[in-house]
């Protein structure tokens, strides 16, 4: 992937979290993942100094604590957070969620297919965009 | 009517009166005339008597003379004295009586000279036998220029007489005809006025028979306005353009529990109103009239005096202070000229009605926090059994490829139903979805051309070369919702592509248009369906073909029934086995009113 950002996965599942992993090896991206498991923890990495700064984060939206949009309004309301692309990976197929997600600005919103084959198209299509999308610097 | 016939009866009664006076006035006339008929007969008769008398006396006189001259005795003279102050004065009498006759009066100058010389003639006789005895008086006497005297007067009374009757009989005839025209006029009169008078009776017993009728209707009216004022359930309070309480009814009485002496004469807002509510009400009827509305009566009645009855909700307060909410409805009462008599509110008591609305509110509330539920309940299925669904497809399909060499065929098999297993109940999950979003889901209505929609479906579906799907007419353009639209038209097209069992597939579809609503179809050579499945394959969950040949998860045509039913159409199928199936439903054109112009046919 672009560089070698570290990609931030807010994901609470832990086998959802090995999908991606696996999906993203499979495809050679070689960016370290760093795993948090809900938006507060997410915040926290990103608001820590001593934490690097990601280049794209992988949202889920059903989380405990806080979830994914919740974490969205926040994160949207933070100069310095709120120009890292936020890609939506989720299960939710509900018209409210989208157009919820598009209203915090996400650059992307992707369900997660049940294959697993089709889930590693899901990240090479993310890996794409990322790569040839042009992105503040 | 009335006026008219009123009109009729006093013109032929002044009619009828104005005969008989015409009568009364003849038959004065007629008697006056009579009565001078009378008097002209008393008159003749008088003038015969004065005629006869005046000659019987001459005659009395004549021959006392002769005694005289025959006997020489003087006592014979004594009638012939005493008959000449009697001629002198039968004849004094005849003047006045004849005078009114020029020709009587004429004659009676010729009498008056031949009795006159008659009667010289006389005294010439006597003189002559008391001077100089009876021969020379009778030598005079044998002249006989006496007795020619005597025939003249004879002759000239007799025509006196004779003229005398002549006119009275003239008299007569007259009156006779006179009396005669007034009895046939009377008559004629009389049965005129009877007429007339029988005519003006019918025509007032009519008007009599009409108001009558006019006041027994009043009286029914009367007793139905009472009827109503006091039978009804309905509060019915009269007032003044001002205010003032003019009636109560005895629904008012006991709903309120004001006796309507205690309220009538007073002015309202009488005490069973809420000073606050008042003046909240005239508040907003200033807002909304853009006037000035006083917080009292005004309140009340300043849109009904704009014409036409105001219904509104209010409160009423009982005597005993509790309160009940009612429905008001004022109606201002005009005259002819449109002025305005007075108003009348009518109220009902409205306190079931609000306690149901309110019941039916809670039950909204309830059956939308239902929904509300049952919408997050699908969301929580799709998700949260989604997600373990998926962990265990994808480690199914790690340990597949991470232990292949593990793995004996049998165990690879196992690992690919497993995942087959996985991918089921992931159809399932987004069927029930699907289903459970038809009606809940609320999605903008569009206008959609069916043919693109159609021809799109198709395209998704990318059916394979072996068949041939055919648009057999133009459909129309509905407003609807659009993915809902889609669904239908999908699934029913899935379906005939997913079962079809012959070598060259054909499936077609078809619209038709019934002016109330379109009928459209789905059909295919298909296998065909048996009639005693046609109700079980719109069941949700419900199959025909066994799952492992066909992956169908029985939610398709369940959404299809759901979505068309929702619309207001229905759904139904045709089939023979081994001949095809056709799937048909009907829109009401009602349902897509914005736009439901069939396009292009």
């Amino acid at each position: 992937m672009r560089d070698s950002a570290p990609i931030l996965l807010v994901e609470d599942d832990r086998v959802d979290a090995m999908t991606v992993k696996r999906a993203l090896k499979d495809i050679n991206v070689c960016n370290p993942v760093h795993l948090v498991g809900n938006g507060e923890e997410a915040l926290e990495f990103l608001r820590d100094d001593k934490a690097p700064r990601p280049g794209i984060i992988l949202l889920d939206l059903n989380m405990p604590r806080m979830n994914g949009l919740e974490f969205l309004k926040v994160a949207k309301q933070d100069e310095r957070l709120k120009q890292i692309p936020v890609v939506v990976l989720t299960t939710s197929r509900e018209e409210r969620d989208r157009v919820e997600s598009f209203n915090l600005s996400v650059a992307g919103y992707m369900i997660k297919p049940v294959d697993y084959l089709q889930f590693v198209e899901v990240m090479r299509a993310i890996n794409l965009y990322w790569t040839l999308s042009e992105l503040p610097g | 009517m009335g006026l008219s016939i009123n009109r009729r009866i006093t013109t032929q009664f002044a009619l009828a009166m104005l005969i008989l006076a015409a009568i009364g006035v003849g038959s004065y006339y007629n008697t006056t005339h009579l009565l001078s008929t009378t008097r002209w007969v008393e008159h003749t008769h008088e003038v015969l008597e004065r005629l006869n008398s005046l000659l019987h006396h001459i005659a009395e006189a004549e021959s006392s003379q002769r005694g005289y001259l025959i006997t020489g005795n003087e006592v014979f003279l004594e009638p012939y004295e005493a008959s000449l102050p009697a001629i002198r004065r039968d004849l004094e009498q005849l003047g006045p009586l004849t005078s009114d006759n020029p020709t009587q009066a004429e004659r009676l100058g010729r009498l008056e000279p031949l009795v006159s010389a008659r009667l010289s003639l006389l005294k010439e006789l006597i003189e002559l036998r008391k001077q100089s005895g009876l021969q020379p008086a009778i030598q005079l006497l044998m002249v006989d220029k006496g007795k020619v005297l005597m025939g003249e007067i004879r002759a000239l009374i007799l025509e006196m007489e004779e003229e005398e009757r002549a006119e009275l009989y003239e008299r007569y005839d007259h009156a006779e005809a006179d009396t005669r025209k007034t009895l046939a006029m009377n008559l004629i009169g009389s049965l005129l006025s009877f007429a007339l008078l029988a005519l003006v009776f019918y025509l007032l017993n009519m008007e009599i028979a009409r108001r009558r009728r006019a006041e027994s209707a009043l009286r029914e009216t009367t007793s139905l306005q009472k009827a109503i004022l006091d039978g009804g359930n309905y509060t019915i309070i009269s007032t003044a353009p001002d205010g003032t309480i003019k009636s109560f009814n005895a629904a008012a009485e006991q709903m309120l529990g004001y006796p309507g002496r205690e309220v009538v004469g007073k002015t309202t807002p009488a005490l069973f109103h809420d000073p606050e509510e008042v003046a909240r009400r005239a508040e907003e009827l200033s807002k909304e009239l853009g006037v000035r509305v006083e917080p009292g009566f005004e309140a009340f009645v300043a849109r009904a005096r704009q014409g036409g009855p105001d219904e509104k909700e209010w409160t009423y307060i009982r005597k005993d202070g509790s309160r009940f909410p009612v429905l008001l409805s004022i109606t201002a009462l005009r005259d002819d000229g449109g002025e305005i008599k007075g108003f009348l509110g009518i109220g009902s008591d409205i306190t079931e009605r609000k306690r149901a609305e309110e019941t039916q509110a809670e039950l909204l509330r309830e059956l939308e926090s239902a929904n509300r539920e049952l919408s997050d309940f699908a969301y929580v299925v799709s998700h949260d059994l989604k997600a373990p669904l998926r962990a265990i497809g994808s480690l199914a399909t790690w340990i597949a490829s991470d232990y292949a060499d593990k793995f004996d065929e049998g165990g690879k098999e196992q690992m690919s139903l497993l995942r087959g297993r996985v991918k089921r109940m992931h159809d399932l999950i987004d069927g029930i979805l699907q289903y459970s979003r038809v009606g809940r889901v609320k999605e903008q209505r569009v206008e959609v051309d069916l043919n693109a929609l159609v021809r799109e479906a198709i395209t998704l579906l990318s059916p394979p070369p072996s068949v041939r799907v055919t648009v057999e007419c133009s459909l129309p353009t509905v407003v609807c919702e659009r993915t809902r639209m889609e669904q239908v038209f999908q699934n029913l097209l899935s379906n005939a592509l997913k079962f079809m069992d012959k070598p060259e597939g054909e499936i077609k579809i078809r619209c038709e248009d019934r002016g109330e609503e379109w009928v459209f179809c789905v059909s295919d050579n298909g296998p065909g369906i048996e009639e005693k499945h046609f109700a079980k394959i719109f069941q949700i969950f419900q199959t025909l073909a066994p799952r492992d040949e066909f992956e169908s998860t029985g939610i398709g045509l369940s959404v299809v029934k759901k979505t068309v039913e929702m619309y207001g159409g229905s759904v139904w199928v045709e089939s023979a086995p081994g001949v095809g199936s056709s799937f048909f439903f009907t829109l009401p054109k009602r349902a897509f009113a914005q736009s439901g112009e069939p396009l292009g046919i």
